[in-house]
């Protein structure tokens, strides 16, 4: 067992391709209105909430408490826009008030025919020793696994 | 593989039926698992059972993957919003 306190750092690529120009996959990231639609805590989380100020150098704020678990926040910062092409953003997550995570991802909008070729970088370093790590999986993404499968599906092809 | 398997035990067929993938692929890439020790597998009659060895991953790696699951699901979720965008277009064309 690792001590408490102790770190870890991953980084991982996601990549799909979307039917839509690179412009309208980019204003889904960037346009609060659109964004929260597919980013947010899913509708069977409370106390949600999302704000975002699109600028290099503006916040978004995302909050929500899954069923039977503590209240999770993300506090992330814009610092590249290239619009149309690319975000840059990082940000920290806490259950309970309680950091247990710092990432910086890159989103970039590739054209790909006549829809868009999205690839997702994220690097992170993870906190051990937090309680709330599994407990959290189980509980946030529990009903998300079943479109796990058409993700791996996706990540074959 | 490694997340349905998070989900509890599963066999061979289950494995490999969400992903497309033949049982000769996915029987190849059970048994990288299995020499990296994330996975243990046995076979009852004609089925071959599959589990994660417990302790093979910690807290923060299946922390890590839940975080890569709920981004990619939510890549999913923007993926049918755009899906269903399109349609609507073209119906107004």
């Amino acid at each position: 067992m690792k001590a408490k306190n102790s770190l870890t750092h991953d980084t991982f690529s996601l990549e799909r391709r979307y039917p839509s120009a690179p412009a309208k996959v980019y204003r889904y990231f960037s346009e609060p209105e659109y964004r929260k639609r597919w980013f947010g805590a899913t509708e069977d989380w409370s106390q949600r909430s999302h704000s975002l100020d699109f600028r290099v150098g503006g916040l978004e704020l995302e909050q929500g408490a899954p069923p039977g678990g503590p209240l999770m926040t993300y506090e992330g910062r814009i610092l590249d826009v290239v619009p149309g092409e690319r975000i840059i953003n990082s940000y920290v997550l806490a259950a309970a008030g309680e950091r247990f995570s710092v990432s910086l991802t890159t989103a970039e909008f590739l054209p790909d025919g006549t829809g868009t070729l999205l690839r997702l970088t994220e690097h992170g370093a993870y906190f051990d020793g937090n309680p709330e790590g599994p407990q959290m999986r189980v509980h946030g993404i529990g009903k998300q696994l079943d479109l796990l499968g058409r993700v791996l599906q996706t990540d074959q092809d | 593989m490694v997340d349905r398997l998070a989900r509890g035990p599963a066999t061979l067929s289950e494995l490999a039926e969400p992903m497309d993938m033949t049982l000769t692929a996915v029987t190849q890439h059970l048994r990288i698992l299995e020499a990296s020790g994330l996975v243990h597998s046995y076979k009852q009659g004609r089925t071959r059972h599959c589990r994660l060895r417990s302790g093979a991953m910690n807290q923060v790696t299946k922390w890590i993957e839940g975080r890569k699951a709920l981004l990619a699901s939510r890549l999913d979720r923007l993926g049918e919003l755009l899906e269903e965008d399109e349609a609507i277009e073209k119906r107004r064309r």
